[in-house]
């Protein structure tokens, strides 16, 4: 069920276009955001094409809406469909969340009810967009802020649950389980204890911004200790997992993101190592 | 939705939360990420529109159209598309009609940027067709081609605005025509164009053959140069790389 890993990677960013193909530098692959690569032509395609050349590319969504009520989008899959048969990714992914409804957009991750009915109406959407793209989805937990009265299970039971109904994989945002740990007071480590290791396929980490009461995910700063805390237990538990950093804002020289990339190969020897020590 | 667009707080009641007071500050997290993340769309698309407006104009603007236009579209990249028709047809911006030009142009800009790719053709393949097939030639365009006529100085505001220099005041003028493009090196390029030249492209765009552009051209050329003038028009299309096809 589980894709090869395929070791450390960035987010594949227009400041960064330039850098990467003059330098080609010690990253082991990057992700690209399959809507800004869902255009014609242009820049955006010339670069993304010329980095597939040279390295290994995964697919990142935001527009799927898997939580939606509103029917599937199948003009936006099909549009993800041919920028796949394009690029010819490692894998494809997008994230436990709605982002509109009745066909407007919040263009923002927004967090579902945590319930039986949910659990079918979101597996269901999931297998569609399988058969559709004829490849296994990756899912991530998104950053949340509020939660419903409406939920019955916790979150990562009702994530653990989707992802076993649809059968699809899981992209693990550690930022995200810290986050929504911090603004809804549950222990983290039980979200990692919750989760079946053979279903993980990739990590990812950020940056958030603490305001004390509330954690915002932000993406415009360094991984936080913490964060990178919580990162080692998870790859303890799971063992090797493809991880990457996503920066989104704020976002600095090449060099500074792939030294903190660097970081994340350290932590993951750490743990790994403690592992086989053990 | 309705919560982030305050058309209705009925979410409210659904969300799980210590306090009142507690649960107003958790929504205001989405309320406040929805129009950021609209407003900083319209900053990043319209950036001359932007500094032309200055600070107070822009933020009227982005949350007038924020309020009068949720996206529809899964991309940002078109949550502004309806922004030019907005300043056309809402007070007070449609007092000022330059700006409604202005937005039109950074989109056309937007649309050339990520038009669909497509390889030039070399003007040496016009030449080498026979001379007696010439009449019924038609040309193909780069995807990237479009047309922008202009009835304010909105081009010129554009350029001062983008080389940080104070933009000329808004004036209205005879109507304006720009071809834009972009080039080998994928960067977008514009210029302006005459009426003959604008005409004799409008008409190529529109499959209209060598002989017909020709005919058309007699309101600007004699009979006996206008082959030629025509002729001198292809080459420029040509060496701009705008040309992908050549229909006989």
């Amino acid at each position: 069920m589980q894709l090869p890993p395929i070791g450390f990677g960035l987010g594949l960013r227009t400041d960064h276009y330039q850098h990467i193909l003059e330098h080609n530098p010690d990253v082991d692959w990057f992700e690209a955001l399959s809507e800004n690569y869902m255009v014609a032509g242009g820049k955006p395609k010339y670069y993304l094409h010329e980095v597939r050349k040279r390295y290994p590319i995964v697919l990142h969504g935001v527009s799927l809406s898997i939580g939606s009520t509103d029917p599937l989008n199948l003009s936006y899959i099909e549009s993800l469909k041919a920028l796949i048969d394009e690029v010819d990714p490692n894998w494809v992914s997008d994230h436990l969340c709605w982002t509109g409804v009745s066909g407007t957009n919040s263009h923002d991750l927004m967090p579902l009810p945590y319930t039986e009915e949910a659990i079918d109406h979101v597996a269901g959407r999931i297998i569609q967009v399988q058969d559709i793209l004829q490849r296994p989805l990756l899912i991530e937990n998104v950053s949340s802020y509020v939660s419903f009265t409406h939920s019955k299970i916790e979150e990562w039971e009702f994530y653990a649950e989707v992802v076993r109904r649809a059968d699809c994989l899981m992209l693990l945002d550690i930022n995200n389980i810290y986050v929504s740990a911090r603004n809804h007071s549950f222990d983290p480590d039980d979200y990692l204890k919750g989760l079946d290791t053979e279903r993980i396929q990739q990590i990812h980490l950020a940056g958030h911004t603490d305001n004390g009461d509330h954690v915002i995910d932000t993406h415009d700063n360094d991984v936080r200790d913490e964060v990178w805390r919580l990162y080692r237990t998870a790859l303890r538990r799971f063992g090797m997992v493809s991880t990457m950093i996503e920066r989104d804002d704020n976002i600095p020289p090449f060099d500074d993101l792939k030294a903190e990339l660097d970081l994340a190969r350290e932590h993951a020897a750490e743990a790994l190592q403690k592992n086989l020590d053990e | 939705m309705a919560y982030v667009q305050r058309a209705n707080e009925s979410i409210v009641d659904d969300i799980d939360a210590t306090s009142d007071e507690h649960r107003a500050r958790r929504l205001s997290i989405y309320y406040n990420a929805y129009r950021i993340r609209l407003r900083g769309s319209i900053e990043v698309d319209h950036p001359a529109l932007g500094v032309y407006l200055g600070d107070d104009g822009f933020e009227t603007l982005a949350a007038a159209y924020i309020d009068t236009h949720p996206s529809d579209q899964t991309s940002l990249r078109h949550f502004c598309d309806h922004l030019p028709d907005f300043l056309r047809h809402n007070k007070p911006f449609s007092d000022f009609g330059v700006l409604s030009q202005l937005a039109e142009f950074e989109r056309l800009l937007m649309d050339v940027f990520d038009a669909a790719d497509s390889d030039a053709q070399p003007m040496d393949n016009l030449t080498s067709i026979p001379a007696t097939q010439w009449p019924s030639i038609k040309l193909l365009f780069h995807p990237s081609v479009r047309l922008y006529v202009s009835s304010w100085n909105s081009v010129e505001i554009w350029r001062a605005i983008k080389a940080n220099q104070k933009p000329p005041e808004a004036l209205q003028s005879e109507n304006q025509a720009w071809l834009v493009w972009r080039n080998f090196d994928r960067l977008t390029e514009f210029r302006s164009l005459a009426a003959d030249e604008y005409a004799a492209l409008s008409n190529a765009l529109d499959g209209v053959a060598f002989a017909g552009i020709c005919e058309s051209q007699l309101e600007w050329s004699a009979e006996t140069i206008v082959a030629q003038n025509v002729l001198d028009m292809l080459r420029m299309w040509f060496t701009a790389g705008i040309v992908i096809s050549i229909d006989i």
